[in-house]
This record gives structure tokens, sequence and C-alpha cells, in this order.
């Protein structure tokens, strides 16, 4: 699969892979697998000012079949504490869903994606409020505990469930 | 003084007609639509820009306040470029009479400008490229612009996907039918207007006017997958070493995050519900199918599935039990290797009560005890194999906590 999947790339794909590796956002970088050109492993740092200042996330990241008209499909790898971004990893981003644009492209998503960081405290959406209406107190001291440990105590109220 | 301003004002309002707004007579407040000056045709404008002049009492000796609104086409480099001029011509003229003049310029610069900006977003390749460019097209309303085979591709995908999802079932090659040829075209025309399709740059409505210049080009190509044609082979310079090097940090910070347990493990297919049998385990290697007699005299209850437990299930109580909701009670975290994972994957899962300890016998989980809290998410509970809480039913299994958990292999394996 991954071979058919590489030689029928479009030009597009290969020219955002090649400005994504020659010129880099700042606190992300991404890389295409090499068994697979539509596979990519991503490392986003924690926005500065951000209760993830310091943190390094890891995610996935794959260009479906119809890209650029479906959008990419993302995923965290590193187990993040944040309203947006549900116990697997997956992220609630309108750009990932109905308001993705062909006009988007890799690098766009990705810097959405390291906002969302800063702006967590208003970002209460869909999962986050199924969330809280499923998780005990119990998991929620859990999950703060997971990001304790990785990334040190939270910096500011991101962590605070209340 | 004023007399001769207001003058002016009605000069500019002569020349630009209705794209001329006059705000102030005086002191001279105006806002005029400025095109090109090819922009007859308006499907190959490119470029406008609305010009805000705002003068005080000293004009002309103090020139007025320039700025730019509602610019369209033009992307920031060229704004900056034609505000700039504007500016830089207001004050070479000051002392002197020059709004037409001011107008004048901008036109002049916008009439160069009169090509689309940047790059198609789809494609991502200039419009004007020197071997030959490919024919685009542009938003009526927004200006952006798009290579018409571009947009043709994703407007047909998108008409593909509403059709797709509003007939509900009737399969792509129904609609595509000969004789539905005429139904269709009139079909796309209608869709313009009760389908939402939004520019994919400023996400600005699309209607039928937007699009009537290249509708029968829309129309006209029914094939979405074009862009194959122009698939290309991976270049190799992807592949530099700088590259490389990224890609061995990549996996380095994954498997140090990996070793803190800091990566979110795949979920499992599997989901154990109360009550459920689950199959025996297939044997693990090296470690012994039935019980050893020296550790079957250290666990005297080892066999035993507790009251609390409603399932038995004849014959493989051994080495299967079912989960009883009291045994959940504890439930389980994540396991956190994926050897773990692998050995949950098998579906071999036990109740904390009722399997005595198997779970507990692989390596890597040591250090969780503590933090093993209660859930009755039964999916939670599948996410690994059960983490024991080393309650006092284990240690009457001999198993006491930390370094001694190895030895609960030969006591479970039975």
């Amino acid at each position: 699969m991954s071979a058919t999947a590489n030689s029928n790339l479009p030009r597009r794909i290969i020219k955002e892979t090649q400005r994504l590796l020659s010129e880099p956002a700042p606190g992300i970088s991404a890389s295409p697998s090499e068994e697979n050109l539509r596979y990519f492993n991503v490392m986003i740092l924690g926005p500065t000012q951000s209760p993830y200042e310091g943190g390094v996330f890891k995610l996935e990241l794959f260009l479906p079949e119809e890209y650029p008209m479906a959008a990419p499909k993302v995923r965290f790898l590193t187990k993040i504490y944040h309203p947006n971004i549900d116990k697997l990893g997956r992220i609630c981003l309108d750009i990932l869903k109905d308001k993705w644009s062909p006009a988007l492209q890799i690098r766009t998503v990705l810097l959405s994606i390291q906002a969302t960081g800063r702006r967590n405290s208003e970002g209460m959406d869909s999962i986050v409020r199924n969330w809280s209406l499923n998780y005990q107190d119990n998991r929620c001291e859990e999950l703060k505990g997971t990001v304790e440990m990785h990334y040190g105590p939270p910096a500011s109220a991101a962590y605070r469930r209340d | 003084m004023a007399e001769e301003v207001e003058m002016e004002v009605e000069a500019v309002e002569a020349v630009y007609g209705p794209d001329c707004t006059v705000l102030c007579a005086f002191p001279p407040h105006l806002s005029i639509l400025l095109k090109p000056r090819t922009a007859d045709v308006l499907t190959i404008q490119f470029v406008e820009a609305k010009l805000i002049i705002k003068a005080s009492v000293e004009y002309p000796n103090k020139p007025p306040e320039l700025d730019l609104k509602d610019a369209k086409g033009l992307g920031d480099t060229r704004h900056a470029k034609l505000l700039e001029t504007v500016e830089a011509q207001a004050k070479e003229m000051s002392g002197e009479p020059m709004l037409v003049a001011i107008c004048e310029a901008a036109t002049d610069l916008l009439t160069e400008m009169n090509v689309p900006d940047g790059e198609c977003c789809f494609c991502m390749n200039p419009f004007l490229m020197e071997d030959g460019a490919q024919p685009f097209m542009k938003l009526m309303s927004c200006f952006h612009c798009f290579h018409s085979d571009c947009f043709g591709n994703w407007w047909r995908w998108l008409q593909q996907q509403h059709k797709g999802s509003s007939s509900g079932g009737v399969s792509a090659p129904m609609l595509d039918g000969s004789d539905n040829d005429e139904r269709s075209e009139k079909g796309t025309v209608a869709e313009v207007e009760d389908f939402p399709v939004n520019c994919p740059v400023c996400r600005m409505v699309v209607n039928a006017e937007d699009v009537a210049h290249v509708l029968e080009f829309l129309i006209a190509e029914r094939s979405v997958d074009r862009q194959r044609e122009e698939d290309a082979k991976v270049p190799d310079s992807v592949l530099t070493s700088e590259e490389l090097e990224r890609r061995a940090r990549f996996t380095a910070e994954f498997e140090a995050q990996q070793s803190r347990g800091a990566i979110i493990e795949p979920k499992k297919l599997e989901v154990i519900l109360p009550g459920m049998i689950v199959p025996p385990r297939t044997p693990v290697e090296g470690q012994p199918p039935t019980l050893a007699p020296g550790s079957a005299a250290e666990s005297p209850s080892g066999d035993q599935i507790p009251p609390t437990s409603p399932v038995e299930s004849p014959g493989t109580s051994s080495s299967v039990s079912g989960i009883s909701s009291s045994g959940t009670e504890r439930g389980s975290l994540k396991a956190n290797t994926h050897e773990e994972n692998a050995r949950a994957g098998r579906g071999v899962f036990r109740g904390r009560r009722g399997g005595g300890n198997r779970g507990a016998s692989h390596t890597g989980s040591r250090n969780h005890h503590g933090r093993a809290r209660g859930t009755k998410d039964y999916k939670q509970a599948t996410n690994g194999p059960p983490r024991q809480s080393y309650s006092s039913s284990h240690q009457s299994l001999g198993i006491r906590k930390g370094g001694n958990a190895r030895r609960g292999v030969e006591v479970d394996d039975m």
C-alpha cells in the first residue's frame, strides 16, 4: 500500500513537504515517514507563555487520498491534558472538520494546533463537556498527575478543573 | 482657498463618477474606488482598492492622510507598495492641488499590478510561470484566483460529496447515467444557490454570479481525477542528511516519552463487559503451563473464584474468569508498555479477584501500583491487563508488593 501511495503522490504534497523541511515554522517540525510519504511524524513545542511551555508533544499526521480536498488526520501521541484533546489524542478543532479548506496546509494546521495551547481556557467544546460529565474527580486528578509527571507542575489554571 | 479646494473635489467627482464618494467637501474627505484602466472586462480585473483621502483645513499645504480600504487581490506586499507610492506622490506635490494626481498615480500602479497575486492555493504553483501558464479564473466578488482546473476539480469533488450525502444511498453511477445528463447540468446551476460553497481562501459564500463566467467549464468536465496526471515521483531532495537527523531526533524523543509512559496507547478493539466469558489465553513461552507443586502450596486459594464473582466458566476456570462488577470496582489503569498491550490484545482479561494475578506477571507496571484508582469504565479496563491493586486478597496469594511480584508468575500459571 505504501508503495502505491508514494508513487501517486500529488505535486502539492511534495511541494509542501519540501517547504516544511526547508523553512520549518518555529516550534514545529514535521517529517515524512520513509515508507509512506503521506504519513508525517510531528513534534510541536508548547507555545511560550502558556501552561504547555517547555513541553514537547509528538503527533502523527496523515494526508488522506482526498487531500487537499479533505482535511489531514492529526492525532496527539503524547498524553496531554487539554480541553479540546481527548484521552486518545484526538483533537477537536474546526479546521480539521467542517471548517477545512483546501487553502490550508500542513503548516497552517500545525500552527493552529500549536495555538490551541494558548486559548484553552475559552476553548471548551463538546469533547470537554463530555469529558467533565463522564469523568469524576479521580480521572482528572490522574490526568493532571500525568501532565505534572512529564512536564512539571502546571503554570496556570490550564490544568485546573473548575 | 476653500472654494478652490471644493472645485478640485468636484473635479475628482467628475472623473470617477459613481466610484467616488464625497464624505465631506471641505476639508476634503473622499473615498474613491480605484480599478486598473484595463478593467473593462470584469473577469480579467484582478485588483482593486478604495483610496480614502482625508485632508485638513491646511490642505493643500499639508498633504492629506491616505489609506486603502477593501483592497482586493493585492496581497500584503503590493498593498504596502501602493500605499507607499500614493503617499510619496502626495508629499511631492505638497502646496498644489493634488487630489486627481494622487488618484491617477494609484490607478497607474493598479494597472501594472493587474495580475493575480501569488500562487494557486490548490496546487501551490504560481499563476505566472515562464513556461506557459495554466489557465486561471477568479471569483467575481472576492477576487481570489485559482487555476481553472484546480478549482474545477474541487468544485466537482464538492458536488459529488454533496450528492453522495443528500441522495442517501443512491450511488454515484446512477447520477452519472447518460439519461441524467440534462438534469444534472441544471442541477449544477441550481446548486450554486442552494449548496453552500465557500471561497477556499476567505470563506466568503460563493454565489452564482461569482462563478457564472466559468460555469460552463465547471459543468463540462466530469472527472474529478485529473490531478492524477500530474502526480509526480518523489524527488530525492526530500531525504537530505538534515532530514535523516531530524528523524533520528523524532525517534529518540518518542522513545524517551514512551519510557516515561507519556505516549497514548493504541485503542483496544475488544471491550470486556461484565458476564463475558473470555477464552483461555495461549500459554506464554517460558511459563510453565501447570502450576508447580511448590507454588501451589504457597497459594492455597489460587484456584478459587471469589463469591463476589457471578460468572463461572466451567472447564476453564483455572485460566479464565468472568469479570464481576465488583471486580471492576478497583478497575485498572492503562498498561504502559507495548508488551503489555500486546498481551491485552489477545483478549485475555482476568478479573482482579477472580483471575488471580496474571496481569501482574509482566514487567512495566510495578511503579504504578500506588496509582491504581477506582473507575467503572469498562473500556478503560481493556486498555491493558488489569493493573492489580495489591490488596489483601493478593497478599493471601503469597505476593507482596514490590520486587516480589515476579514470583506471582509461578503462582499464577496453573
